[in-house]
């Protein structure tokens, strides 16, 4: 606004007249707003180095997968097994997975009760509701960045140097393996992760707790399963494990573990869902009950 | 108009408190008035402009450098603080002169005598600056400000403590300052005496920038705001009566026995409406008075509802 050289910069405060986007609108800033701070966009270099240290890792052997396939040949990887399958690839970034399902959900929901910031949330057009979901689909979508990124990278580049698979049926069948395998390893641990924000306003002891029971379940299971001759069932209680074996079962191929091998894809996907909605339910209901006094 | 200082995105925090939010202006030359309520981050603007302490975030030019670490650049800058900023020992000759002396003018002697005159003070006056009044505490400060002729003039409430006479004086001195081609920014919270520096001015309020500009061209931007205006004329109901259901009356108000105010949007409209209904109803206008657009209304208007 300006006459003559005249500006008038900042009227205090102003009642808004203007669009209003509602809902969605709040819904839609609040996962864009939240994603953004987890990565330490706009923040220090600081804020950024874990979740960069987390993305590299996960990016880095999908990089030197394609590298390897560009440099050596094709005939010479298949016989030695240097490319892991996609299913395989998992295994090489669990730490990256770990460590980001740890970090996303405590920035994100631990930060916001602990400054007062979730009273203002609720005083916008946002419930409780809406802005857990809002909080769950921008941690899925953060740990999709880690667990879906680089299995489709792999598959673009793949695909792009001519190693990828035939025909566009089969292109077509693999990127919907991709997706369902990323988005079956990120929703379980994200609900996990969640629920453990939800008990605390300490980011470093809902960070420390999603790791214990994840590298805890599997130990446990394992040892049970392996050592103690415990049902293979059981395995269903190791968080980690799980959804890395549904992975396998999406894209058809077999457990490396006979015993996990003989369980039923159903009882799997069974386990997975249960554990997910309890997560998801006890998030819930802790919200629910909070006490938003500032 | 030629920018003698920019300052650009400038923002300057404290810890956790934010002193300057986001502010970008330029200023030319002439006299620039920097208002804002107490808090509103005016000192902490001029002691950027003068590389005082350095912005968190943004950039700060005075004559196209950095004033932090263009070191030449102190030379065409005078800063008159709002602190009390005199060695109590020296002379009003001895600490001008030695501001000269520190700033590299080149007749020292000449120049503190030339300064210590432009505030109306004695150069040969041995007295120290400690049994001065406040007022010529206050005329000293302006003194060293200006021993090296500078550009860029920064005055920190440069009017405080001083008497009515020589308000005046200052104010005519700085005026003179900004005819002759310097940049005079001054900080003020007396607004009858900044509208005397002249129309330009920097509003500030909680750390941002509110305006800038002439302020009756400011006012003129305050379309939410109707303009006031009284009229006292013989009969203010029959002038009421004729200017209602006019474009751009939005109310009327009978004030007394003989007078109306009037709110409109188009204050210059208004004036011929009001020539026209007194006319028509045969009627003698004694008074026609804007009621806020004045300094003080424009800065209230500003500063409020925070």
């Amino acid at each position: 606004m300006s006459d003559g050289g005249a500006r008038i910069l900042d009227r205090g405060y102003r009642r808004y007249d203007g669009h209003r986007t509602g809902v969605a609108g709040s819904f839609r800033t609040l996962v864009v707003h939240s994603m953004q701070r987890a990565l330490g966009l706009k923040r220090s270099a600081a804020q950024k180095l874990l979740p960069g240290l987390a993305v590299f890792i996960a990016y880095v052997p999908a990089i030197v997968f394609v590298g390897l396939t560009v440099l050596i040949q094709d005939t010479l990887l298949a016989n030695q097994n240097l490319v892991p399958t996609y299913a395989d690839y998992y295994s090489f970034i669990s730490a990256a997975i770990v460590v980001f399902s740890a970090f996303v959900a405590p920035e994100l929901l631990c930060t916001d009760r602990r400054t007062g910031m979730l009273g203002l949330y609720l005083a916008s057009p946002l419930t409780r509701n809406s802005y857990l979901a809002a909080k769950a689909t921008a941690v899925v979508a953060l740990l999709a960045l880690v667990t879906l990124g680089p299995p489709l990278l792999m598959l673009v580049a793949f695909t792009i140097i001519g190693q990828g698979p035939d025909g566009p049926g089969a292109l077509a069948r693999v990127l919907g393996e991709v997706v369902l395998g990323g988005v079956a390893v990120a929703v379980l641990p994200a609900s996990l992760s969640l629920a453990a924000s939800s008990t605390t306003t300490r980011k470093a002891a809902a960070s420390a707790a999603v790791i214990l029971v994840l590298l805890a379940s599997t130990a446990v299971t394992e040892t049970l399963v392996e050592e103690a001759g415990a049902p293979a069932e059981l395995f269903c209680a190791n968080l980690l494990g799980l959804p890395f074996e549904l992975v396998r079962r999406i894209y058809g191929e077999p457990s490396p573990d006979v015993a996990v091998a003989g369980i039923q894809t159903g009882t799997l996907i069974a386990a997975y869902a249960g554990w997910t909605l309890l997560f998801a339910g006890f998030t819930w209901l802790r919200y629910r009950r909070l006490a938003v006094d500032r | 108009m030629t920018s003698l200082v920019e300052v650009d995105e400038v923002s300057k925090w404290f810890g956790e408190l934010v002193a300057v939010s986001e502010v970008s202006f330029a200023v030319g030359p002439g006299v620039t008035a920097l208002l804002g309520p107490n808090g509103a981050g005016k000192s902490t603007v001029l002691r950027m402009l003068c590389g005082l302490t350095p912005p968190s975030k943004g950039e700060v030019r005075v004559l196209g450098g950095d004033p932090r670490r263009d070191l030449a650049l102190s030379a065409n800058i005078g800063l008159v603080p709002q602190q009390e900023a005199l060695f109590e020992g020296y002379s009003a000759y001895g600490f001008v002169h030695l501001a000269a002396v520190l700033l590299r003018v080149a007749d020292p002697d000449r120049a503190t005598r030339a300064a210590l005159e432009l505030v109306e003070l004695d150069p040969d006056d041995r007295r120290g600056v400690g049994t001065y009044s406040k007022g010529m505490r206050q005329r000293v400060k302006v003194a060293q400000a200006l021993v090296n002729d500078p550009t860029v003039v920064v005055l920190d409430e440069p009017l405080t403590g001083l008497d009515p006479r020589q308000r005046l004086h200052l104010i005519s001195l700085f005026q003179r300052l900004g005819e002759d081609g310097r940049c005079v920014i001054v900080s003020s919270h007396v607004l009858d005496e900044v509208e005397r520096f002249g129309s330009r001015v920097l509003v500030m309020a909680q750390g941002r920038l509110a305006a800038e500009g002439d302020y009756r061209a400011i006012r003129e931007l305050m379309d939410d705001r109707p303009h006031r205006v009284r009229v006292r004329c013989d009969d203010p109901r029959m002038l009421a009566a004729g200017l209602l259901g006019a474009n751009g009356v939005v109310g009327l108000q009978l004030v007394g026995t003989d007078g109306v105010v009037i709110e409109t949007l188009d204050a210059a409209a208004l004036r011929r409406r009001v020539a026209l209904a007194a006319q028509r109803a045969d009627l003698r206008l004694h008074e026609v008075t804007p009621l806020d657009d004045d300094l003080e209304s424009v800065f209230r208007y500003l500063v409020e509802r925070r």
